[in-house]
């Protein structure tokens, strides 16, 4: 899910790029070190809303560095266990498929999706058909639940599941309709 | 200076379904699909006007786009003045808006956090968000 959350973070701007408009330096340096990185503990910085408040800045003995203490407001993304979310496929294999949620990748294997859906390679694009011929391939839209989540180096990946009831494809023409697993 | 180092934090205390998040994220303010598809749009305008955005806010953008239920300000604002006021945790009024489900029987599978509410709460909640959907109106 996306958020709000403020951040601490210290800005050091080196001696010779001090300047005139020290604020609009600062924040150009934040973005810079903040923007678009990772953490297992609030997921995705995706952009910067604005800044809180900005101390007045010191020189860090040894360096001549200016630091700055910023609390800014973040718009951030991370993927929780337990929330049900909608996705797009990306790829299908033979072992289960990927789809993404905003910036995270998400991982259901084969046996995260209902039974009714079987492995077709023949078909182009190769994927997921019921008897019926409703199709799980790549640009698919789906709603799963996310399982479990792991942070390295520089992204989060998920695994998740579609194989519980409200939950599977959301059909193309009604955003809300969902066709649902005849075993569920 | 490096980007700040990774921290492989303490994913595994969460759990949506208890909403637990963790300390770090106690006071996040959990956002809908619709905002952060306003929110994003805004910035693409005023920062990248003319050149494609980065990765993690292009995929982000085009995810709440396809999603968002809404698109519209005063309604999503109005929805989660809404849901606060029935004492919906912001995370539940979160999920409520961007899943719409249709029966509280979907809604508590979805949300397990919604068990400890009754029938006619949700029947409320429910109704008041698909009166807003654009194809209602």
């Amino acid at each position: 899910m996306y958020f709000l959350k403020d951040l601490e973070k210290l800005v050091e701007i080196p001696p010779e790029s001090l300047g005139p408009n020290i604020e609009q330096l600062v924040f150009d340096k934040l973005k810079r070190d903040v923007l678009f990185t990772v953490s297992g503990r609030y997921g995705y910085i995706i952009a910067i809303r604005r800044i809180q408040t900005l101390t007045e800045g010191y020189i860090r003995p040894g360096t001549g560095n200016a630091v700055f203490k910023v609390v800014y407001t973040a718009i951030l993304f991370k993927p929780f266990r337990g929330e049900v979310v909608d996705a797009q496929v990306t790829t299908t294999t033979m072992n289960g498929l990927f789809c993404s949620v905003g910036p995270c990748s998400l991982f259901l294997a084969r046996k995260m999706i209902p039974p009714s859906f079987q492995w077709h390679q023949e078909e182009t694009p190769s994927c997921y058909m019921t008897s019926e011929g409703t199709r799980l391939q790549s640009g698919s839209k789906i709603r799963i639940r996310i399982l479990g989540v792991s942070c390295e180096q520089s992204a989060l990946t998920a695994v998740a599941s579609m194989n519980e009831p409200f939950l599977g494809i959301i059909k193309e023409e009604e955003d809300t309709g969902l066709i649902f697993d005849e075993n569920d | 200076m490096l980007h700040s180092p990774i921290n492989v934090g303490p994913v595994a205390q969460e759990n949506a379904s208890n909403l637990e998040f963790g300390d770090d994220l106690k006071d996040a303010r959990f956002l809908k699909n619709d905002e952060v598809f306003l929110l994003l749009e805004q910035l693409r305008r005023v920062e990248f006007a003319g050149i494609d955005p980065p990765e993690t806010f292009s995929k982000s953008l085009e995810h709440t786009r396809q999603f968002a239920q809404f698109k519209e300000r005063a309604i999503t604002e109005e929805l989660g003045i809404k849901l606060s006021d029935m004492g919906f945790h912001p995370f539940e009024a979160a999920q409520l808006v961007n899943l719409v489900p249709e029966s509280p029987e979907e809604a508590r599978s979805l949300i397990p956090s919604l068990q400890t509410r009754n029938d006619d709460e949700l029947y409320d909640a429910l109704g008041y968000i698909r009166d807003k959907k654009p194809d209602n109106n």
